[in-house]
């Protein structure tokens, strides 16, 4: 028996039907990789949201789901999270017993979240600058390392924020933003945002605006009426949907400040008796605002995904075991309809034997090519797993 | 005891189970270096023989020696251990195997002996495919060859390995006057340098006086 003539023989088939080969090698590559798949991803998303929520204390937030506002706090989901207001961040702010960053994550250049903050968030999160300097005016912003790559952003370039809704002519306008700062890579979701000052989510949220002066001395055309001390502009008066050095001066907030909605705040106790003692004060406050843990709230999350793998995984082993049968009724079929090829060698006096190796190469060669292509993907998989996550998870 | 290089069939009986056909031979010698048309219409019983002689069928009486060996009792491993040390065959339907080339189906036999393929038997190959005008084709896929290429293959591999004996069935059918004597011509003459004696089935008259014997296959049918 010639197990180099029969391994030869197998390789040459499968060569000749390369197609049908890599069908079934792939097939084989899912049924392995898959299961494999679906554990590195819930591990590369464990490991990554324990590690944001580890560096998260507590979130302030307001009645709701407590999921959804940890997930809008740590990775900018933009989820309908009912806002606190900036005046009840204060009220935290004045305990004296923490600090408190406030954020506000409603709005979105393209596929990217604006993150409304103050200045405090870089050193929290221990984020720097690789370019630039950090925002210091009403539409400046600072932009993520991954997004600034990708869109092949340097400092002096604009952002445009996204409108809402394309239909709503009453709704947010896009604001054109300048990127004054591009952060390092922090390998975290904060390479895929972009931060502004808080005010400037405001504005793009139409609280302020910037627009023509009305004063007579330099628009008496662009006055509609005036009443009561308010002057009225008509149509012709041009709003600013850019804040610029010169019109700066233009724009300016309607309302109490304090009133301000924000999506939550990041607070940071000062020590662990001063964590207890809010915890305790915000346990049932009668305006629904209340202290979340992320780590408390991560573990019911993680609890339930890893329910949820399990399915999945005897889901995927079931399946793979069904698709491996299917695999061996297609090497069988194969063989029959081969019956006659097989019956040539005999007769030209090939060992039975060696005809056995023949088919045992063939489903070995497909095994190996379904091994390799199965360890490719895995192999790839895990090298992305945290990018990844952490798109899938903003 | 017989002759090292003889074919010779005694007292052979055969049929496929039904009363329609069934074979009879009282004797068949083909001694080494001659050769033996097997003649007849199609569906006389030629290829039968053919494959009783050649140890493919088991006769339902008599013997069957090739050489020294009696290929109609032997066990089946041990025949085709030695079909594929000592026969070359051409098949009817030419049988290669249409995800090789032309070469690789030349050189089959020679592979599964040996596990690799000698220089000696690579060129003895394509001494033998250049013979045959088939040079040109040696690395094109089986499956793209017509059916005279295909023929003049299988040709080509039934003698590669320098068999003892030489079975071929209807090796010219498929060939052009002038090919046709071209593959018989490298059978002759092969038979008659390498001393193996050489059974030829065929309908093609043209060929007759080629052989040293010829067998008329349908008087033996009953």
């Amino acid at each position: 028996m010639s197990l180099r003539a029969s391994a030869h023989l197998a390789a040459r088939y499968l060569a000749r039907h390369r197609v049908q080969t890599f069908l079934l090698a792939s097939t084989l590559a899912l049924v392995l990789a898959l299961p494999v798949a679906v554990r590195l991803l819930v591990r590369a998303a464990e490991k990554e949201m324990r590690s944001r929520a580890a560096d998260t204390p507590l979130i302030l937030g307001t009645r709701g789901s407590a999921v959804d506002l940890m997930l809008a706090s740590l990775y900018f989901r933009r989820q309908s999270v009912e806002p606190l207001t900036l005046g009840q961040v204060g009220e935290m702010r004045a305990t004296g017993m923490a600090d408190a960053i406030p954020l506000l994550i409603r709005f979105h250049a393209q596929s990217a979240s604006i993150v409304g903050t103050e200045l405090e968030y870089f050193p929290y999160r221990r984020l720097r600058l690789a370019q630039g300097r950090m925002f210091t005016r009403l539409g400046d912003c600072v932009v993520g390392a991954a997004i600034a790559r990708e869109r092949k952003l340097k400092v002096g370039d604009h952002v445009f924020s996204s409108p809402e809704s394309t239909f709503d002519i009453a709704g947010v306008y896009p604001l054109k933003m300048r990127v004054t700062g591009i952060l390092a890579r922090a390998g975290t979701v904060d390479d895929q945002a972009i931060f502004v000052d808080l005010r400037t989510t405001w504005l793009i949220d139409g609280r302020a605006h910037g627009h023509d002066d009305l004063t007579p001395a330099t628009g008496p055309d662009l006055v509609l009426m005036k009443e009561e001390g308010n002057v009225v502009g008509n149509a012709a008066v041009k709003m600013y949907n850019e804040v610029t050095d010169k019109n700066a001066d233009g724009f300016h907030f309607h309302g109490d400040q304090a009133a301000f909605p924000v999506t939550a705040a990041i607070v940071l106790p000062h020590e662990a008796k001063g964590e207890a003692l809010l915890a305790g004060r915000y346990l049932k406050r009668p305006d629904g605002v209340r202290l979340i843990r992320p780590a408390q709230e991560l573990d019911t999350l993680l609890g339930t995904l890893f329910r949820l793998e399990s399915l999945a995984v005897a889901g995927l082993a079931l399946t793979g075991g069904c698709a491996l049968a299917v695999g061996a009724i297609v090497f069988a079929l194969s063989f029959r309809m081969r019956q006659r090829e097989f019956q040539t060698l005999a007769d030209i006096g090939i060992s039975a034997r060696s005809l056995r190796a023949v088919r045992v190469f063939e489903v070995f060669l497909v095994g190996a090519a379904g091994l390799l292509l199965a360890g490719a993907l895995i192999g790839g998989l895990q090298w992305l797993a945290p990018t990844l996550v952490r798109w899938t998870l903003m | 005891m017989p002759s090292p290089c003889l074919i010779s069939a005694h007292d052979l009986r055969f049929d496929y189970g039904g009363e329609s056909f069934a074979l009879s031979v009282d004797a068949v010698e083909v001694p080494s270096g001659r050769s033996l048309g097997l003649l007849g219409p199609s569906g006389a019983g030629k290829t039968t023989l053919l494959r009783l002689l050649t140890g493919l069928l088991v006769p339902r009486a008599g013997q069957v020696w090739l050489g020294e060996t009696e290929v109609s009792t032997l066990q089946a491993a041990l025949a085709r251990r030695f079909r594929l040390e000592q026969v070359g065959l051409v098949f009817q339907d030419f049988a290669l195997l249409d995800y090789l080339t032309a070469g690789e189906n030349i050189l089959l036999p020679g592979k599964f002996l040996r596990g690799a393929i000698a220089s000696e038997t690579e060129k003895r190959g394509r001494e033998l495919a250049a013979r045959m005008e088939i040079q040109d084709l040696w690395d094109r896929p089986a499956a793209r060859l017509s059916q005279g290429e295909r023929q003049r293959v299988a040709v080509a591999r039934a003698l590669v390995q320098r068999p003892k004996f030489v079975f071929a069935d209807e090796p010219t059918a498929s060939l052009d006057p002038r090919r046709r004597e071209l593959v018989a011509d490298v059978l002759f003459d092969y038979s008659k340098e390498a001393g193996a004696p050489l059974v030829f089935v065929t309908h093609d008259t043209a060929l007759v006086a080629r052989f040293d014997e010829t067998l008329h296959v349908e008087a033996l049918i009953r």
